[in-house]
């Protein structure tokens, strides 16, 4: 009695949880298929990844980009970035070496996979037939700089 | 990376603590190192100052939910397995211990219903007049009367002392009065008996009532103006498009006819002022000045400035009156000794429904409720749920045996003790919920009932409240945080390894749940002594003889005034009436007074009221000496009274004194009246008072008709033909005396019913749960049983032998109970003058109900138990 009770709940309790974990994976994925576009903000950090490559890190990325353009970019933004791109896999990522002004904490290092590889170059693709598409004296002139 | 120079940077140190704290762990490292860098190469290229205020920024761009602890997918998904787990078991635990189930929440339910009632009806109580736009403002002027014999408050007040007072004191803005009178009303043909309140013009700007038609400053601006509320203008024409019709009131057997200007919305049911029909205050007032301050006959209301403090106006009242009403107050300190003092002071219009002191003049007030009932039904109501929550602790400790095993796997899968807690609160909760809902149908079916007995409408929907949701969720939680507390702690207590490696016995003798039965069976015991008290206290106020024969005795209320005439005219009618046995005059009521004696020594204080010579033989009052009032004594009218014998021994006139009463003289209101007779004591008034002095003058009053038992209807029928013939625009209205001796102790009725369902339902449960636990002992016992049965043992020594444990608990509680009851009744009947004596029965029988209803409850499972074939209960391991 005792052991059968124990075993049938056991068993019960494992498979509840399999069943879930099965269940939400699946649904992650299905989350992930639909967003797999590429937002403003995530093509030029994308795109700074593979300019830095390969010591492309958060901080290194967020100097560069507060140079391009000119305005206070956060760690904190362009690690989140980084996470979404990741979970798009449009980067990979692995953990570099430990620097002293980091405390001696390791920094990850990430770089573009195939995927993205394939999304900066479709980008890329569109804005140039965009581009080419555009008549000349269609944009109105002004002074650069 | 290269170009750092060595000096080091370090950024404060708060949000590496807050980060480490609420980081996920496998971020941590990353992100407190791009950090650090971070600030480092800022302050190189800014200076530390700057970088200081940008690391703020940059510390709240991680603060985002993908980095937090909690969202880690893997322990979502172990969260939720968790809870889906928690539900199913909660669920079949539920499902497969029907009877637990149905015991906890039969109890739950019923004590919750229990507290929401209360809770509506305290709601009501404090509610009371909250809807006036000005109810901080306006004020009741009320009186203080200090006399010999205590304080007396009083809510009235006389004419000149509003209009006195806001000349005289800045802080009144303006005064309202309002007098109530019962009138003939008068519609085409049809009369009716209506309570009409006089008000003054302002009525409707003071108060908040709103008009459905006529204009608030305007209604009232003729004199002969009348305004209705909705309801009386249904009853009287179908429909309240009424403005502009006539209905004609009786003033002095006059009809004078009033034009309806307005309508007004009923007042709400949580208004103290109640009205139907409103008749401008000046009306039969020409002159407004009447010069007494000393009398107690009408409302008034003061509305403060907004600044004013009422404390500040009081002191105020006490200077104007004494300056007002000097000469006055001489005269009255010359005729009644006995007041010592008059003082007018305010009452706040929120208070008034709230204080019961203030006498039963009430002018368009509805009676005052005592906040006493509120306590008494509030702590009811707690009682049944603290002894439904008692029933779940108790079963669920005891049921743990079977849940043992449960906790042990779960614990050695490695639950922790914390989940555990949660798992078996969030059950309780989840029962809770059942009973909750299950209580929300109780109250919905009991609500009528529970109106007439609170004497309230109440209706449901008064539920649709933010502070009544939200007191009723607080209600919820509370409840299953009390149920399930304890239980939650002792389960998720077990070591795994003792409930899984053998026999588990979870705490032998387990002195808590005893100690909560005993607990349970007191508090019942308890509402049954106060029940049987009661019981026995108003058996004795209704069945106690009163000294006369108020069997089958009619008054017809004829009013004030004198009516000789109309009285022998009907006394004529009636007297060849078959169905009638008698015919007699008698003032209604009496009223207190007080005259001279003894030379004109001593002061007496007595009630007088006025008969006629057939009234004492009729009410079979006897005469202890001396002789009734009599025709043949024509100076009967004038001269003579009959006292009884209180007022006898008051006044000195025994046989101690060897006075004789009869011929003794009395000085009433300069009369010199001589004593002709001396009848036996009665009990005119209620059994809460003794019996006062009272003084019989011949005189007349209202008509008493003693009818035959047979011959109720045909008497009445005689009576009211009668009563037409001499008064043909009068509503006929009759009382039986016994009916107005009974509404005496309406309110202790109101108490009996109360205590009685408190006590029925709180020995309900209580037996459920004694029900629930022993079916659980028999249960663990079972083969203890079935071996007793095969050495030889009688199904009787079974049966004692489980009975025995739990009614020992039940005489504890009774132990317990009888002095707390003792208590209790005794305070209760502090209130009577005449009051059973506290026998031993009284608290006997409740111990006896107590005792059997636990008995049988314990046998209906023991006696199962104890007939069963041992083989059943042997045969399997």
């Amino acid at each position: 009695m005792l052991l059968r009770g124990t075993f049938s709940f056991g068993t019960y309790l494992l498979y509840e949880n399999r069943r879930y974990t099965i269940n939400l994976i699946l649904n992650i994925d299905i989350f992930l298929m639909r967003r797999s576009d590429l937002g403003e903000f995530e093509e030029v950090v994308l795109l700074t990844v593979a300019v830095l490559s390969p010591e492309a890190y958060s901080v290194a990325v967020a100097e560069e980009l507060e140079e391009q353009l000119g305005r206070m970019i956060t760690t904190g933004a362009v690690h989140a970035a980084l996470q979404r791109l990741e979970k798009k896999g449009f980067l990979t990522s692995k953990m570099g070496e430990a620097t002293q002004e980091r405390g001696g904490r390791r920094k990850r290092l990430f770089s573009i996979t195939v995927a993205g590889s394939r999304m900066v170059h479709e980008v890329r693709e569109v804005r140039n037939r965009l581009w080419g598409r555009i008549g000349p004296d269609t944009l109105p002139e002004f002074n650069m700089g | 990376m290269s170009k750092h120079k060595k000096k080091t940077y370090q950024p404060p140190r708060w949000a590496d603590k807050l980060l480490q704290r609420f980081c996920s762990p496998e971020l941590v490292e990353e992100i407190l190192g791009d950090l650090h860098e971070r600030y480092a190469l800022r302050a190189q290229k800014v200076g530390e100052q700057k970088a200081k205020k940008q690391y703020v920024r940059e510390v709240m761009a991680y603060i985002r939910l993908s980095n937090f602890k909690l969202s880690s997918e893997g322990k979502n998904i172990i969260l939720m397995g968790i809870l889906n787990n928690y539900i199913k078991v909660a669920g079949r635990n539920l499902l497969r211990h029907k009877a637990f189930s149905f015991i906890n929440i039969t109890g739950l339910s019923i004590g919750l219903a229990c507290c929401m009632l209360i809770v509506l009806y305290t709601k009501d109580e404090v509610s009371f007049d909250q809807f006036h736009e000005k109810k901080d403002q306006i004020y009741r002027v009320t009186a203080m009367m200090t006399r010999d014999d205590g304080i007396k408050k009083l809510g009235g007040t006389n004419q000149i002392v509003g209009p006195s007072f806001a000349a005289e004191v800045p802080e009144i803005a303006s005064y309202t009065r309002m007098e109530t009178t019962t009138k003939i009303l008068r519609n085409g043909t049809d009369n009716y008996n209506e309570e009409v309140l006089a008000v003054e013009d302002n009525f409707f700007s003071v108060f908040s009532f709103p008009l459905v038609a006529g204009s608030s400053n305007q209604v009232f601006s003729e004199l002969n103006t009348m305004v209705l509320s909705e309801n009386a203008a249904k009853k009287y024409f179908g429909t309240t498009d009424v403005v502009g019709k006539t209905l004609d009131l009786n003033f002095e057997d006059q009809f004078e006819s009033f034009v309806i200007t307005g309508v007004a919305k009923n007042p709400p049911q949580n208004s103290s002022i109640q009205f139907n029909v409103l008749i401008p205050f000046k009306f039969g007032r020409p002159s407004d000045e009447e010069s007494n301050w000393v009398g107690f006959h009408l409302n008034t209301f003061v509305v403060l400035n907004e600044t004013a403090s009422w404390m500040d106006v009081e002191p105020k009242f006490d200077q104007v009156f004494q300056s007002k009403a000097a000469e006055e107050l001489k005269l009255m300190r010359e005729r009644f000794a006995f007041i010592k003092a008059v003082n007018f002071k305010l009452q706040p219009l929120s208070q008034i429904h709230l204080d019961a002191e203030y006498g039963a003049l009430r002018n368009g007030l509805t009676s005052g409720s005592d906040p006493i009932y509120s306590y008494i039904l509030s702590g009811i109501a707690l009682f049944i749920l603290l002894i439904a929550s008692i029933n779940f602790i108790n079963l669920t400790v005891a049921h743990s045996l079977r849940r043992a095993k449960e906790i042990g796997i779960r614990k050695v899968i490695g639950g922790q003790r914390v989940q555990l807690v949660i798992q078996f609160l969030g059950e309780s909760f989840v029962l809770c919920l059942l009973a909750f809902c299950a209580a929300i149908l109780i109250v919905q079916l009991v609500l009528p009932t529970f109106n007439e007995l609170a004497n309230k409408q109440l209706s449901f929907t008064y539920l649709l409240d933010i502070k009544l949701i939200s007191g009723y969720v607080i209600l919820f939680l509370a409840t299953g945080l009390i149920a399930g507390f304890y239980p939650a702690l002792v389960l998720s207590g077990f070591e795994p390894v003792k409930i899984l490696y053998n026999r588990f016995q979870p705490n032998g003798k387990n002195y808590l749940v005893k100690g909560l039965v005993v607990f349970q069976f007191a508090l019942a015991t308890f509402l049954i002594i106060g029940t049987v008290g009661i019981y026995a206290q108003f058996n004795l106020l209704t069945n106690k003889d009163l000294g006369y024969n108020d069997e089958n005795l009619a008054i017809v209320h004829l009013g004030n005034g004198d009516y000789e005439l109309e009285l022998n005219s009907m006394k004529n009618d009636l007297a060849k009436d078959v169905s009638i046995e008698n015919i007699a005059v008698k003032y209604f009521g009496q009223s207190g007074t007080i005259g001279k004696i003894n030379n004109n020594e001593t002061d007496i204080k007595f009630d007088i009221s006025w008969i006629d010579e057939a009234f004492l033989p009729m009410a079979e009052i006897p005469l202890v000496e001396g002789r009734n009032f009599s025709t043949d004594f024509p100076n009967d009218k004038t001269q003579s009274v009959i006292i009884n014998e209180t007022f006898a021994k008051e006044a000195g006139w025994d046989a101690l004194s060897q006075k004789n009463p009869i011929g003794q003289v009395i000085n009433y209101r300069d009369e010199q009246l001589t004593v002709v007779g001396v009848i036996k004591d009665y009990h005119f008034r209620s059994l809460r008072e003794s019996i006062r002095p009272l003084l019989f003058k011949n005189g007349s009053g209202d008509l008493w008709i003693k009818l035959k038992a047979d011959q109720i209807p045909l008497g009445l029928d005689a009576v009211q033909k009668a009563y037409e013939k001499v008064f043909p625009f009068r509503p006929f209205h009759y009382d039986f005396m016994s009916t107005i001796n009974e509404r005496r102790y309406v309110v202790e009725a109101k108490w009996k019913e109360m205590i009685t369902a408190g006590a029925l339902l709180s020995i309900f449960i209580s037996s459920m749960g004694l029900f629930g636990l022993a079916m659980l002992t028999i249960q663990r016992r079972t083969k203890e049983v079935g071996i007793r049965k095969v050495l030889g043992a009688k199904v009787t020594d079974i049966v004692t032998l489980i009975s025995v444990d739990f009614v020992r608990l039940v005489i504890i509680a009774f132990v317990i109970a009888i002095p707390a009851g003792a208590y209790a009744i005794n305070y209760w009947l502090q209130d009577f003058a005449y009051r059973i004596e506290l026998s031993w029965w009284i608290f006997a029988l409740p111990g006896f109900v107590a005792l059997s209803i636990a008995i049988i409850t314990i046998s209906f499972q023991s006696v199962k138990a104890a007939i069963a074939n041992p083989i059943d209960s042997l045969r399997n391991e």
